[in-house]
């Protein structure tokens, strides 16, 4: 029980608490609604993507294709513009088309992407989207590719198919040569005409033999027929040498024409012979020899016509092949790696400073600048109102200007000082160009700073207690973080809210801190934001110094009345005296007291008994009753008609049992 | 004290309105330049609200608050009266302004408050200086003033912030309560102190429940009821016109209705000095002015009834009964010895609470 006491009691002091009831309620319920804000964008990221396009179908595809992806596509004529764009956050992420962008074999392709990886809760996000839609494109590029390949691969492998028959008519083709071959081989190893040649050459010299043997025959013949002729011609015609030894001569000439004769034609019979001979066998050798040529001739005939048929098959596959090499020979881009990956991303940052907490640094330096400026400033300003030495402080002729001014270079003073040496670790330790572009970020830091510790002092007059100033500071802060691109990317956000978003102090200061340090973005392009920044600055100085007067007029106010009594006829027993020490303490004593006292001394106390009435009975419809009644006796009506009263009673004894319903 | 110059505020049909009630209601009177002006009310008279009604913190509702224009105050010239309101700034330096609760920075030193609330008034550096040390001397806080203020004792804080209010050298310091929650020893300190101040030529108006005191500091005191203004003099002024003096006695057995009676059977003489008897449970009151003459006579009725007299007591009116009787049928809860002995328990149980 006891428990349950103090829980409840917890509950009225957190809720009564404008301060916890914020936190309690409010917080939670902007945090969700803030979130639910983000996360319900039915859109995509609503990213700006910068174009440099040289032109080409393949370049206008690829921007076409950027566009129906639904980015906001901006055309460059030059990187350098896009990269200063998104240094300036006018555009997401930069994308170079290469020149002849079209896909060849042996042409690489690039695409340059350049990126703020500051932005690292996004910058993923952009590469990854953004590469996704260039990456469908290569997609696409690669399956047409591919297709067509594929396509003459088909047209290959269905001319082939049609080959086929071809090839197995060849085939068959080709077993029937080998087997004539095979045969023809057989006989012509048969066919040994080795033998027959010899034959032949012998032939040849014995009937050279013959022929020399017929010639000498023939020439001794001739010779000695002539001779004989001469002689005979001779003895025939002289008488003298009928009987004589030169006829004996002739004898001997013809008998040795004779036995010459004999045996030359002995041997031509005998060279005849083997002639003969040589020639059956000849004669045999050859027509085994013809028998096997004339199957030679057969299979060769056979041959011939197998190997026109192959020839012709082969003419046919060659046409084939010729269709399928033409084929081949029309697709244009055969390099593998240009069919998987017709073109290349290079990511590349749009600063040369590539350490992430390089990047973040602005963030974090803004965040300093505004917690620190808020709660310091906040806190400093309650510090004073609630010192005890804030009421001699306003007594004292001092334009409010110098407070304002004073705490301003107090707090300012504490911050640079913090600056000074974050700034000094970040120089040296992350390598942070602060120098580079100096005046301009020193011009930015001021006016942040200068914001940041106005805003805090508005906070500080515009609530009254330290707890309500840290709540509200730190809730101020978180709702500026939370708002910017450091907790979720200000691109997720419906485009109204993020135009907003925009404009959150944190974000623009941390975005003109990060273009001016990291990027080194001369002032005359930040100049905008540098103009909003001081906007904001002078609209919170101006606020700073109305809610100082309204915070000193409710401080004097407070000086003045903290302790004026206002019901001075009230007492702590809840009893109500009159200044002639008439004492009521029921509506039974108002009721009589009320016949009483005068008109003009019911006025006196009219507004008086009205909060005694709803305070002491919790009566509040009597208390209003009794607020609107101008007179005594409308007060006196007012309070019979609330509480009921018996008229004749009243009329017998009006001090007497007045009330017969209630009271 | 330093007598009554000249008119220095003018409050003029003053009215002013808190949440439909006239916390003022058409309040009319001067404060002279060089007095010790007291302001007596009831808690929630708004004693407090009328003194930031005269430095210019609240404006009135209606009529007005004057002050005689600065650069007259020492000369003798014709009266020119300013707005207060209107002049607020103007008139800062001015007055000092010493409130219920202390006012400096408790993370200063005694010295480093002195010097930094001369500042403000634009007081060099040298004649700060010497203001702060001709101030920590008449406040008796030389020894404390390298001290942090928050380190001071309840009654050296208390003088503390006079001193404060003094750096300037005001014309007028007004104090807002300057003994509440101090012990008796340490009030008395300040009320010597604020005549000190006062000798030294500065009109001092305060504000507080310390009748008896204000009795014997003030040259004059104002009594707020209900919004007006119910009494305005010098103490003993206020004193013979509204109490009268009282006899008291206590008698055994105690038959008071029949002395009070025999009185009433006395001469006309006796009678018509006779204001009012009052019979309590403690004994008998006799209201009189003349209470030395009536007294033989009460004495012998006493004795006449065989009635012991066991006390009798002559009470002079101080500004508590006047108050009490001004402010009759409210309840303005004067400081008594015994509320003060109260207060300071209660002021001690509640620092015990605190810590």
């Amino acid at each position: 029980m006891k428990l349950l006491k103090i829980i409840a009691k917890n509950f009225k002091i957190l809720m009564r608490s404008k301060a916890s009831a914020f936190v309690v309620i409010v917080g939670p319920l902007l945090i969700i609604g803030l979130i639910s804000l983000a996360l319900s964008n039915t859109q995509e990221y609503s990213l700006t993507i910068g174009v440099i396009s040289h032109g080409g179908d393949f370049s206008n595809q690829f921007v076409s294709e950027l566009k129906e992806a639904g980015y906001s596509v901006i055309n460059y004529d030059n990187m350098d513009k896009c990269v200063q764009d998104v240094k300036t956050q006018m555009a997401n992420i930069c994308v170079g088309l290469p020149e002849n962008f079209k896909v060849e074999d042996g042409k690489t392709n690039n695409i340059d992407f350049y990126v703020d990886q500051s932005r690292v809760n996004i910058v993923e996000t952009v590469v990854s989207s953004v590469s996704n839609t260039l990456g469908g494109q290569s997609d696409e590029i690669a399956l047409s590719l591919t297709q067509k390949l594929l396509d003459s691969l088909n047209y290959a492998s269905e001319e082939l198919n049609k080959e086929q028959v071809a090839v197995d008519a060849i085939k068959e083709k080709t077993a029937n040569i080998a087997d004539s071959s095979q045969t023809i081989e057989e006989r012509a190893k048969n066919s040994d005409l080795s033998g027959t040649t010899n034959k032949f050459t012998e032939a040849d010299t014995a009937l050279d033999n013959v022929d020399l043997s017929a010639d000498s025959l023939s020439n001794g013949t001739t010779d000695l027929l002539k001779d004989l002729k001469i002689l005979l011609n001779t003895l025939d015609n002289d008488p003298n040498y009928q009987s004589s030894s030169k006829v004996g001569k002739v004898q001997d000439g013809y008998d040795t024409v004779d036995t010459l004769t004999t045996e030359e034609t002995g041997s031509i019979k005998n060279n005849s012979q083997e002639v003969k001979e040589i020639l059956n066998d000849a004669k045999t050798a050859v027509s085994a020899a013809s028998d096997d040529l004339s199957v030679i001739n057969n299979r060769a005939s056979e041959v011939n016509n197998d190997i026109t048929d192959v020839k012709n098959q082969a003419e046919i596959i060659d046409n084939s092949i010729g269709s399928v090499q033409n084929n081949i020979n029309s697709l244009e881009i055969t390099s593998a790696s240009s069919i998987v990956s017709p073109f290349s991303i290079a990511i590349n940052p749009i600063s040369s400073n590539t350490n992430r907490s390089t990047f973040m640094f602005p963030y974090f330096l803004m965040l300093v600048v505004l917690f620190v400026g808020i709660m310091l400033a906040s806190t400093l300003v309650v510090m004073e109102k609630k010192s005890k030495a804030a009421f001699r402080t306003f007594m004292t002729p001092t334009n409010p200007v110098f407070y304002i001014v004073g705490r301003y270079i107090t707090n300012l003073i504490v911050v640079s000082g913090q600056l000074l040496i974050i700034l000094l670790v970040a120089v040296n330790y992350l390598d942070i160009p602060f120098r580079e572009n100096f005046p301009t970020t020193l011009l930015i830091l001021f006016l942040s700073v200068s914001f940041f510790l106005f805003l805090g002092a508005l906070i500080g007059h515009v609530f009254r207690k330290q707890e309500g100033t840290t709540i509200a500071s730190v809730s101020i802060g978180s709702l500026f973080l939370f708002l910017s691109n450091v907790v979720l990317p200000v691109e997720s956000y419906p485009t109204i809210i993020r135009k907003i978003i925009g404009a959150n102090p944190y974000m623009l200061s941390s975005e003109l801190i990060k273009q001016s340090m990291l990027f080194n973005i001369k002032i005359s392009a930040l100049k905008g934001g540098i103009f909003l920044l001081l906007i904001y600055l002078i609209v919170a100085i101006v606020l700073v110094f109305v809610a100082q007067k309204l915070s000193y007029a409710r401080l004097f106010n407070s000086f003045g009345n903290k302790k004026v009594l206002l019901r001075p006829h009230i007492h702590t027993d809840n009893s109500f005296i009159t200044d002639k020490g008439l004492t009521l303490k029921s509506k039974v004593d108002l009721y009589k007291a009320l016949w009483q006292i005068s008109d003009e001394e019911y006025r006196l106390y009219a507004k008086e008994l009205c909060l005694w009435v709803k305070d002491t009975f919790k009566d509040r419809k009597l208390a209003q009753m009794m607020k609107k009644s101008t007179s005594k006796d409308m007060a006196i009506k007012s309070l019979e008609m609330a509480v009921g009263v018996d008229e004749v009673e009243k009329k017998k004894n009006p001090k007497k049992k007045l009330f017969s319903k209630k009271g | 004290m330093v007598k009554a110059k000249r008119e220095l505020y003018r409050v003029e049909g003053m009215s002013k309105v808190f949440a439909d009630r006239y916390v003022f209601n058409d309040i009319s009177f001067s404060i002279y330049d060089g007095e010790i002006f007291g302001l007596i009310g009831g808690s929630g008279s708004g004693k407090t609200t009328f003194l930031n009604l005269l430095v210019g913190f609240i404006k009135p509702d209606k009529g007005k608050i004057l002050f005689q224009d600065m650069h007259l105050l020492d000369s003798d010239k014709a009266e020119a009266f300013i707005s207060i309101y209107k002049r607020r700034d103007q008139l800062k330096p001015l007055y000092g302004f010493a409130t219920q609760n202390p006012s400096f920075y408790p993370n200063l030193t005694v010295k480093e408050n002195l010097l930094y609330f001369a500042s403000l008034y634009d007081i060099s550096n040298t004649s700060a200086k010497a203001n702060a040390e001709s101030i920590l001397e008449l406040v008796d806080l030389t020894q404390a003033q390298h001290k942090l203020a928050r380190q001071l004792s309840g009654g050296m804080q208390r003088r503390l912030d006079i001193a404060c209010a003094l750096i300037h050298d005001p014309k007028i310091l007004i104090l807002d309560e300057p003994t509440s929650d101090l012990d008796p020893v340490l009030s008395n300190k300040i009320w010597n102190l604020i005549r000190v101040i006062n000798q030294q030529g500065t009109t001092i108006i305060i504000a507080s429940h310390d009748l008896g005191e204000l009795e014997n500091i003030c040259t004059r005191v104002a009594i707020i009821k209900e919004g007006k203004l119910a009494a305005i003099g010098k103490p003993g002024e206020l004193k013979a016109k509204t109490v009268s003096q009282r006899i008291f006695i206590k008698l055994e057995p105690g038959n008071y209705k029949t002395i009070s009676a025999e009185l009433k059977k006395l001469g006309k003489t006796i009678t018509q000095k006779i204001i009012a008897t009052q019979i309590t449970t403690e004994g008998l009151y006799i209201h009189t002015k003349t209470p030395e003459e009536i007294m033989p006579s009460l004495l012998e009725i006493i004795k006449a009834q065989n009635e012991k007299l066991l006390n009798v007591e002559f009470i002079k009116p101080n500004l508590t009964h006047v108050f009490a009787e001004i402010t009759k049928g409210h309840n303005p809860e004067p400081i008594t010895d015994e509320k003060k002995k109260h207060k300071k328990k209660h002021h001690n149980h509640k620092k015990r609470h605190k810590k």
